[in-house]
């Protein structure tokens, strides 16, 4: 049975608008400021004052304590408050300690950045990331769409005409390539002998390899993504897939819970069964996922409004679960509390037979209506 | 042209052997933690299931006495040390990290109606209804369930049957109680002081922990008595509806103290401000019978003739856990372990049963790691400990049938007398039917 009351809060608190948090404006916020400007990095708090750089890690306004009357909430409240501004301007002290640092491109003297190439940039750069710049020529069955996975490590490719290749990118090989797509249902289970769907196509050609090169003129893109935690920008084109080097386009520091591009299997393994823990209930999907935990602080009427459906639901769930009460004892029968029960019963056939008798009664009506009957009517002489 | 790109060595983000423990690193940076808040919040759904599912409490039955178990003490000085005493006159020590009674004997005629340890927890004092008071050793080389004569190694007598005990906790003195208050030196035959203050029975007794010389009693005339045995005077005297039980003072506050009403409810005290409680705890359905604070303070333990334990916390108006047994009956006495971990309970079933204070720890050590992790998930649950489903599944607990019908009745019962009383007012003189708060509802009086 579907939850009227829930269901309708859920939506309205979808709707909601969360204030962004307010920027941090007191002592603890200068902290920051200050430690932020000697770490450096790619954190953005480097220049203006009034820098909004420091509230990257606040998550959200303040809560508005001078208006609390309650003693005890409003210092739980003070110290949660002290608590969030130290761990942000923790966080913020601690960015030094990242392993990696952001990439950058800057121009001397006359030179421009927009007008450096990639084999300037290739030349300029260490082995390991001039090898990030190369062309896939897949003219055959192309053009290709394509995508990183989260951690930026792997790459998957589709053609138009059916080719798919997933390429690891750490290693430099193609995990696996070809036309044929095999679809799997209950995979791991004893029954599955043969592919739950199958997909092919008659295209046979294996990836090719790597040439490095630059883009040539005349190419049409198709789609353009950066690869998450490195300085790449992929691009599909109808000659097939390039990767260039875009310097200062990544985050250099990844999570290794979030998204871990050196993964080992054990910790896939983890990922996957954390993952699966963690899931989201359907009703937790929303624009707004921030909802939960919130104050609701809506109409008081429209959340009286909710809670009173949620509860007509749950009496009328347990009135039918009731066990039917027995009174008159000794006089109390089953047949009898069947007769009494059968009383209410609205059934097509008794309301055939009452609107019958209904119908009887009206036309019985009309007829005396129309020839009201007196004492001696029945001394008339009737005309036929 | 300065430039300068991403590069990462492999060997730098991985480990080298099997044997290394695997890199991990970390970025608080919120953009990399997608719907961070949503995740916290299934986390801690998770989390307050699982302690559901790893709720198991009783750890073990300490069998031997062969009558219900009346009293209960621990040793200051050692976690393992435990005595009991019990209605056929029999007094245990036990070992907790075996759950074997260390030796017994027959101590007293009757009830053993008292047991404490001394300071330094070498020695056993028990007071029963023969009128004696008696010393035992700590150490007998007696085998287990050997019924040898031990004999004590002192025996103090007294004019009347006694009810309780307690041990100074500095010096070697001895407070009993019964139809008065008797402090003792065990040098002497006699008492040094006599402490009464117009009641008939005093049934508990207690040293404060912290102002040595300040002993507190409850009585059957339905009083809290305060004295002070430097001058051998009673300082105050609170009077309640219906009769204390058991007192207990707070360790780490010692300034409250907490008793065991026969009226269902427990209540915490100031000692210096007797006109209000400072909390009321309820939640038991029936007199509640004994009352033992954790040594952190924190919390405390109660039993009750309802047969349920419960765990209070020191300022909380419901109790945070309860246990139950098909075969418990009813709780004469309970005890908090000395490390806070763990909890005892006496009861007419002749058992005494150890439970762990938090019913879904783990009692093997843990590794910091898992240490960590338990930290954070107590953290998320605390956050959202106010949404719907957190709440409902954490509060939720199994109850007898018989104690969840009483709960209800109870509240049947509160309510109606809530709507009487609103009639009452609505039909008098404003202001001749006060509102009196529940925390000064059961005192009757306070006496200088």
């Amino acid at each position: 049975m579907a939850k009227e009351g829930k269901e309708r809060k859920r939506k309205r608190m979808e709707h909601a608008k969360v204030p962004a948090r307010r920027t941090l404006d007191d002592e603890g916020d200068e902290e920051i400021r200050s430690w932020r400007q000697t770490s450096g990095g790619n954190a953005n708090g480097s220049s203006k004052s009034g820098d909004k750089g420091a509230t990257k890690y606040s998550r959200g306004d303040k809560n508005v304590i001078r208006k609390i009357k309650d003693k005890k909430l409003k210092m739980q409240i003070k110290r949660s408050e002290r608590d969030i501004r130290e761990a942000a301007a923790k966080a913020a002290r601690a960015e030094i300690l990242l392993p990696a640092e952001a990439g950058h491109l800057e121009a001397e003297g006359m030179e421009k950045t927009h007008r450096f190439q990639q084999k300037d940039i290739k030349q300029a750069v260490d082995i390991g990331s001039s090898k990030k710049i190369y062309t896939l020529r897949l003219e055959e069955f192309g053009p290709y769409s394509f995508d990183y996975s989260r951690s930026g490590r792997y790459l998957l490719l589709g053609g138009k005409l059916g080719h798919l290749a997933v390429c690891d990118l750490l290693l430099g090989n193609a995990m696996c390539f070809g036309t044929h797509v095999e679809l799997w249902k209950d995979a791991l289970s004893e029954r599955a002998t043969s592919p739950y769907m199958t997909h092919h196509t008659k295209a046979k050609q294996s990836l090719a390899c790597p040439p490095p090169a630059d883009l040539e003129q005349g190419m049409r893109v198709k789609d353009v993504y950066f690869r998450p935690f490195e300085d790449v920008l992929g691009i599909s084109h109808s000659h097939g897939f390039s990767s260039i080097l875009v310097p200062g386009s990544g985050e250099p520091n990844f999570d290794s819970f979030e998204a871990n591009p050196f993964q080992n299997k054990k910790q896939r393994r983890e990922a996957e069964i954390h993952a699966l823990l963690e899931k989201l209930d359907p009703d937790m999907i929303s624009l707004n996922p921030n909802f939960i935990g919130n104050v609701d602080t809506y109409d008081k009427d429209v959340i009286a409004e909710e809670r009173r459906l949620a509860r007509e639901e749950n009496l009328t769930e347990r009135q039918r679960q009731k066990k039917e009460k027995r009174h008159a004892r000794g006089r109390d029968r089953a047949g009898k509390r069947y007769k009494k029960k059968q009383f209410n019963v609205i059934e097509e056939r008794k309301e055939d037979a009452r609107r019958h008798i209904a119908g009887k009664k009206e036309d019985k009506e009309d007829k005396e209506d129309k020839e009201p009957v007196g004492v001696l009517d029945r001394f008339r002489v009737k005309l036929d | 042209m300065k430039v300068k790109v991403i590069s990462r060595n492999e060997s730098d983000y991985t480990r080298e052997r099997k044997s290394d423990i695997v890199k991990v690193f970390h970025n608080p940076d919120p953009a990399l933690h997608p719907f961070e808040r949503a995740r916290e919040y299934k986390r801690a759904l998770n989390a307050v299931k699982l302690d559901k599912v790893f709720a198991k409490p009783f750890a073990r039955s300490l069998s031997g006495h062969r009558d219900a178990i009346s009293c209960f003490a621990r040793s200051k000085q050692r976690l393992v040390d435990v005595a009991s005493g019990s209605c056929d006159g029999e007094l245990r020590l036990w070992d907790l990290s075996t759950g074997n009674s260390r030796w017994s004997t027959i101590a007293h005629t009757g009830f053993v109606r008292g047991v404490t340890f001394s300071r330094d927890g070498e020695n056993l004092w028990s007071c029963g209804d023969d009128k004696l008071v008696k010393m035992w050793g700590r150490d007998y080389e007696s085998e287990v369930g050997e019924e040898r004569a031990v004999e004590p190694e002192l025996t103090l007598m007294g004019q009347h049957a006694f009810l309780g005990i307690d041990h100074h906790w500095k010096e070697s003195l001895i407070a009993t109680c019964g139809v008065d208050v008797h402090i003792w030196d065990p040098q002497r035959s006699e008492p040094l002081h006599t402490l009464s203050w117009g009641s008939e029975s005093v049934v508990s007794v207690r040293f404060n922990p912290v102002e040595h010389n300040v002993l507190a009693s409850t009585a059957s005339d339905r009083s809290i008595i305060l004295y002070d045995i430097r001058t051998a005077t009673s300082l105050r005297k609170l009077v309640l509806n219906k009769r204390s039980n058991r007192l207990c003072w707070n360790p780490m506050e010692a300034f409250n103290f907490v008793v065991a009403n026969e009226d269902h409810n427990l209540y915490t005290f100031d000692m210096r401000k007797f006109d209000s409680a400072l909390c009321v705890h309820k939640d038991h359905v029936s007199a509640v019978l004994d009352v033992d604070f954790a040594p952190t303070g924190r919390e405390f333990v109660s039993g009750s003739y309802d047969r349920t334990v419960r765990i209070f916390k020191y300022n909380a108006g419901r109790s945070r856990e309860v246990y139950h047994g098909k075969r418990m009956q009813r709780i004469w006495s309970v005890l908090f372990s000395g490390d806070a971990k763990w909890v005892l309970s006496a009861s007419d079933d002749f058992n005494i049963r150890l439970w762990k204070a938090n019913a879904s720890e783990s009692v093997k050590p843990l590794l910091p790691r898992e240490q960590r992790k338990l930290e954070y998930l107590d953290k998320l649950k605390d956050r959202f400990k106010e949404t719907a489903d957190v709440k409902r599944i954490s509060r939720h607990r199994h109850l007898p049938k018989a104690i969840l019908k009483a709960t209800k009745l109870k509240g049947i019962i509160k309510d109606s007398k809530k709507r009487k009383e609103n009639n009452v007012r609505k039909h008098s003189k404003p202001g001749a039917v006060p509102y009196v708060a529940e925390r000064k509802k059961e005192i009757v009086k306070e006496l200088e």
